[in-house]
């Protein structure tokens, strides 16, 4: 027997201080930091009037648009085939598809260009088709997931195969878009890989360089007054894009029946030739690059060896923050679920820190936590728990949100007419509908923790992770060692992925 | 009774994941408590120096001193800014007791944004220090310093050809052979605006486009240059001596010129070091200080293997590290320099665009 009044209150409650979690972790931290727009408009309005940040600007749009051209098209057939047709062994390529995507893009640039010699744009675009194409691919594949069999039969009796292939691939390129929205987000706040891979030749300068002259010159309202086209555009495509997944997202019944694979006949081996090239370019060639790199096996030894603490603060760190990003998830997805204003505001929340570049978000964190009844939580590994959460909570969740999306709204319908309360309907339906989403939430989660040093480098307690060590050693140390150091950030991130692949042996949906 | 064991182990199951979100403050205060509480007797130090350079010297001090030092150290990629912009920003509660910086304009940019307190009396050992080497009312000091050289490859260039002034940058025997760091940034933006303060606008601009004109290799950091061009990726370039010897200790064919030794000389950098005002920990910092401007410290540095250039006379080095009296150095007011640097940071962010 349910308690309905009281049990929709400890909802309440606990959604209540779900919200209050996310502004104070993540959404404050920006506000501060933006704050100094406010103090000095001049300083802003003289940013924002500069012509040179605008050419920066249309610089990295360029560069994305180059990316996108690349990633959207060869990232779509890839899901295609992985999704849609009788490729050999497809499902364990899908599985380590997402891969790339975890590594910091300097590791691509690391293990990559220590081997070839390519430099300058087409290395800089080379370098995030890589890396985010995963994107694309991960996207797309969901919304493969969901033709069903009638309709692709219908397609193959009317067209034949091709015009399957042509339908499949229209479906998906809404899902597809929202993929490259999140390359858009990531090369915005990027500048590491132009400045080393134009370190010889004509530079290359983006949009992060000039959030970054700011920086350097300690001009606050600068920084935040750049900041706010990279902000706004990276919010509103974000906002578009996950409004439309939500009327993208047709919900998966019971009766729902998947689409027969397209049989590819003799052209499966090479497909299969091409995706594991694919795939392999972006998980294991990198690691056998950096092999390579690192000489031997005792160089990799000293490296762990030296790096032991760090490791063990980062898997630590991330591995807190990843469970505090999903059990955050868990009741904001189910409030967003609930109507479209809700979900329009849960959106908000959790995808601004995300469009914010992570220098910015830092400051603002030294501002909200940097007070004497924080002391513990800002001297500690508290507030780089803080950071990743407030940063990365759209990575976990996204699954959790997706997975409710797709339940049949029929499910819940029988309890809501027995009168059961909210909660209990949370309770007895809809989480264990859900919980297969849960274990890759939380990896992908982890995973991006393992990424970050941006933000990082601003707080005092980030000095003590993985990333911040091998950065400080990317010029300082011999290339071995970093190379060395590099392989075990692979390592440490790859590790869990390989565990709940092995657990769940499914691969990893993003959305 | 099944279906009701499951039932209650579920309840049970969903109660703890809603109730953590609430704990989450909670655990992450513990977690902060619990790995990194900080013992009385210790010093907080913020240095843009490499960790493991500024740990041969810190070590020494920990042992003599039984004060523990928290270290927190930059990145390369940082270029001695992202703790200064955090210096500023804790202000209001600062957490650092001394600021070691690898040199000295964001020292003075600290200085006259608060951030640093006076040390009165000087600390021991400051009345050793060359005057233009530590400032005057006794905020920031200066020892163990660097010297801007070129890094050449002798791999590429014969031992004719090698070039001597910095304006060889700009001969177009070299074009689009040498490099110079994007002079936004780290010792190359105080090296540039030491120009302007030395040669006039003119002729730093004349030098400044030059360089543009030539096609110069303009990497990111100066570490990164020189790997360029131990790799023979450039021919040579402008570096720091710390950079150039941890290349050069790698074994790549190159050396060091120390530039325009019958000119204006060659800049020198040193690092600095201050007291934060307010620091949690202020007669520790004290003696932080006191130790890095000691005879030994220098003398530590001197011999690491980046090599760092002991400002103060008699300190024992090793041959290959040239002390101030051994060249000419170039005569510049660090005061001046660093009041101008951040307009000269940004005109040349929009120069070398």
């Amino acid at each position: 027997m349910t308690k309905p009044i009281t049990s929709d209150r400890t909802l309440a409650v606990l959604t209540g201080a779900s919200i209050l979690i996310v502004v104070g972790f993540g959404v404050l931290p920006i506000l501060f930091a933006l704050v100094d727009i406010a103090r000095t408009p001049s300083g802003a309005v003289e940013a924002l009037a500069d012509r040179l940040m605008w050419q920066r600007f249309a610089t990295t749009l360029g560069i994305c648009g180059l990316t996108l051209a690349i990633a959207l098209p060869v990232g779509m057939l890839q899901a295609w085939l992985l999704v849609r047709t009788d490729v050999p062994g497809r499902r364990a390529l899908m599985m380590f598809t997402p891969f790339p995507l975890f590594l910091p893009p300097l590791v691509h640039v690391l293990s990559w260009f220590g081997v070839i010699t390519m430099r300058g744009l087409p290395a800089i675009v080379l370098v995030y088709v890589i890396s985010f194409m995963p994107f694309v691919v991960l996207f797309t594949a969901r919304a493969l997931d969901q033709i069903g069999r009638s309709h692709a039969e219908t397609m193959r009796l009317i067209g034949g195969e091709w015009l399957v292939l042509i339908d499949d691939l229209r479906q998906a390129l809404p899902m597809a878009l929202i993929g490259g929205v999140l390359i858009l987000v990531f090369i915005l706040s990027d500048f590491a890989v132009a400045d080393f891979l134009t370190s010889v030749g004509p530079a290359i300068t983006v949009y992060g360089d000039t959030l970054y002259s700011h920086h350097l010159a300690l001009r606050s309202a600068g920084a935040a007054g750049a900041s706010l086209p990279g902000l706004v555009l990276c919010l509103a495509l974000l906002l578009w894009a996950l409004q439309r997944r939500r009327t993208l997202g047709t919900a998966i019944g019971t009766q729902h029946s998947v689409a027969e694979p397209v049989a590819l006949g003799p052209l499966r081996w090479p497909l299969l030739g091409l995706l594991f090239l694919i795939v392999a370019v972006g998980s294991l060639l990198p690691l056998v690059a950096l092999l390579i790199q690192s000489g031997s096996w005792s160089t990799i030894q000293k490296q762990f060896v030296i790096a032991t603490d760090r490791v063990q603060f980062t898997v630590f760190t991330g591995a807190v923050a990843a469970t505090a990003m999903v059990l955050l998830s868990l009741p904001l997805a189910y409030l967003a679920s609930s109507s479209p204003r809700r979900s329009l505001i849960v959106d908000v929340l959790v995808f601004l820190p995300l469009a914010v570049p992570p220098l910015i978000f830092g400051i603002g964190l030294i501002r909200v936590w940097n007070h004497s009844m924080f002391d513990a939580i800002y001297l500690g590994s508290g507030i780089v728990i803080i950071a990743m959460v407030g940063r990365y909570l759209a990575f976990a969740y996204l699954p959790i949100s997706g997975a409710l999306e797709r339940l049949d709204p029929a499910m819940t319908e029988a309890a809501q007419l027995s009168s059961a309360s909210r909660w209990a309907n949370l309770r007895t339906v809809l989480f264990p509908l859900i919980r297969n989403s849960v274990l890759p939430a939380w990896c992908i989660a982890f995973c991006f923790t393992l990424r970050e040093l941006d933000t990082l480098i601003m707080l005092r307690a980030g000095q003590q992770s993985l990333p911040h060590h091998l950065y400080a050693n990317v010029i300082f140390a011999r290339q071995d060692e970093v190379a060395a150091l590099a392989l075990i950030l692979a390592g440490v991130t790859y590790a869990p992925l390989l565990l709940v692949l092995a657990l769940s042996r499914r691969p990893l949906r993003m959305v | 009774m099944t279906q009701r064991f499951v039932w209650n182990k579920f309840c049970c199951t969903l109660r703890l994941l809603f109730a953590l979100p609430i704990a989450l403050m909670i655990t992450t205060a513990f977690v902060g408590c619990g790995r990194d509480a900080e013992p009385r007797q210790q010093v907080v130090l913020y240095t843009s120096l490499n960790e493991p350079t500024a740990r041969a010297v810190i070590d020494a001090f920990e042992q003599e001193t039984g004060v523990q030092v928290v270290v927190v150290a930059d990145t390369e990629r940082d270029k001695t800014v992202g703790l200064v912009r955090t210096l500023i920003e804790e202000q209001q509660r600062p957490r650092a007791d001394v600021f070691w910086n690898s040199e000295a304009a964001n020292t003075i940019r600290l200085q006259r944004a608060g951030v640093l307190e006076r040390l009165d009396p000087p600390p021991a050992g400051a009345q050793r220090i060359p005057a233009p080497y530590r400032d005057p009312e006794g905020y920031w000091f200066g020892f163990a310093a660097r010297a801007r050289v070129f890094i050449v490859n002798t791999d590429l260039i014969a031992a004719e050809d090698i070039p001597t002034s910095m304006w060889d940058l700009i001969d177009p025997k070299w074009q689009g052979k040498a490099g110079l760091v994007r002079p936004v940034t780290g010792t190359t933006l105080t090296h540039i605006t030491a120009l302007y303060d030395l040669l006039g606008e003119e002729e730093t601009n004349r030098f400044l486009d030059g360089i543009k004109k030539n096609e110069c290799h303009l990497p990111p950091g100066n570490g990164r240059l020189a790997q360029l061009v131990g790799q023979g990726e450039i021919h040579f370039g402008f570096t720091d001596t710390s950079d150039f010897r941890l290349v050069q200790n790698e074994g790549y064919p190159v050396i060091a010129v120390y530039p325009d030794q019958d000119d204006i000389g060659t800049l020198l950098i040193p690092n600095t070091v201050a007291r934060i005002r307010g620091g949690p920990n202020p007669e520790n910092a004290r003696r932080l200080i006191e130790f890095l401007l000691s005879d030994r410290a220098e003398e530590i540095l001197a011999h690491h293997p980046r090599g760092h250039i002991p400002l103060k006379p008699g300190i024992d080095h090793p041959a290959e590290v040239r002390t101030p009296d051994e060249f000419l150095t170039m005569h510049i007011d660090s005061i001046q320099v660093g009041e101008k640097i951040e307009q000269r940071m940004l005109e040349l962010d929009q120069l070398f665009r």
